[in-house]
């Protein structure tokens, strides 16, 4: 997958627990740890828009792609 | 899920099919065997078998025609009758024959028959195992549906034909005084009609499981999707 879920760097830079993350968002964390772990086929905008505004940032740095070779 | 009470008739069916072949191989090949060899063990070495070819009456046409002669036709002033004709009249002449080729001929379409009813009961046993793993989509049923079909009508094109050539050689040979006999043609038309059954259901089937791929690719994602 190109795409690639930059979460466990946001997690850190805003000193967040996985599990504190899916509390405020609500999604399960089942769900959140396969977006972290990049098994997700698709996001939600709904799901982007919790992650942004619980996070505090860009959808643009919490996704990025990369060229498949990389 | 599997529900046995639901798959009753298609157990007692798959069980039916099992005997079917087993009995019905066993006993085909008991036949064949019996009906190559028969002429080895009768006592006075003759090799006497029946055979069998397709025959019209008259003239070929779409409705076989044989005129009557006037003098053949007793009691015909009684009833004011000027002229008759014998139609539709197709049939089989039966013979006995010393000839080895054509006793041979005779088995090979028993075996060959045989062989094919025997496949398509394999094919739908396959089928039905399938289905009884709750598989009923499975990419192999509409296949081996299809190719069912394919044979029966293959089996049904060529059959009237190899008949026909048979009966051609035969009435070319042969004649019967009195009797204008000629080579016919008799389609398989009941076997043409369940190989196409066979190759729709396949059809049938195989859409069937393209649909179902693709809805558990949508579920697969869906269940993706956070």
């Amino acid at each position: 997958m190109p795409i690639q879920v930059n979460l466990d760097l946001m997690l850190v830079k805003r000193k967040m627990s996985l599990t504190e993350l899916a509390d405020r968002v609500g999604i399960t964390l089942a769900n959140l740890s396969i977006l972290n772990t990049n098994k997700a086929r698709a996001v939600r905008f709904t799901t982007l828009e919790g992650l942004c505004r619980e996070l505090d940032c860009q959808p643009g740095e919490l996704l990025e792609y990369l060229e498949e070779n990389q | 899920m599997k529900s046995k009470s639901k798959n009753l008739p298609v157990r007692i069916l798959k069980i039916w099919f099992d005997v079917v072949l087993v009995v019905g191989g066993a006993a085909t090949l008991l036949f064949v065997v019996w009906l190559a060899f028969s002429p080895f063990l009768m006592a006075d070495g003759d090799t006497p078998a029946d055979a069998t070819v397709q025959v019209v009456v008259g003239e070929r046409s779409w409705i076989p025609v044989f005129k009557l002669d006037y003098e053949q036709i007793e009691g015909a002033p009684d009833l004011e009758i000027r002229d008759a004709t014998l139609v539709k009249t197709d049939g089989e002449l039966r013979f006995v024959t010393s000839s080895w080729w054509l006793h041979f001929l005779t088995v090979g379409e028993i075996m060959l028959g045989s062989v094919i009813i025997l496949y398509v009961i394999w094919n739908l046993r396959k089928l039905l195992i399938n289905v009884l793993d709750d598989r009923p989509f499975a990419a192999a049923n509409g296949r081996l549906l299809r190719r069912s079909g394919y044979i029966i009508l293959i089996a049904a094109a060529l059959w009237p034909l190899a008949d026909y050539a048979l009966s051609d050689y035969v009435l070319s040979t042969v004649s019967v005084t009195n009797i204008d006999l000629r080579p016919a043609i008799t389609l398989e038309k009941d076997a043409f009609v369940v190989g196409l059954l066979f190759l729709v259901f396949g059809i049938i089937l195989t859409r069937g499981h393209e649909l179902q791929e693709h809805e558990q690719e949508l579920e697969e994602e869906q269940a993706l999707t956070i």
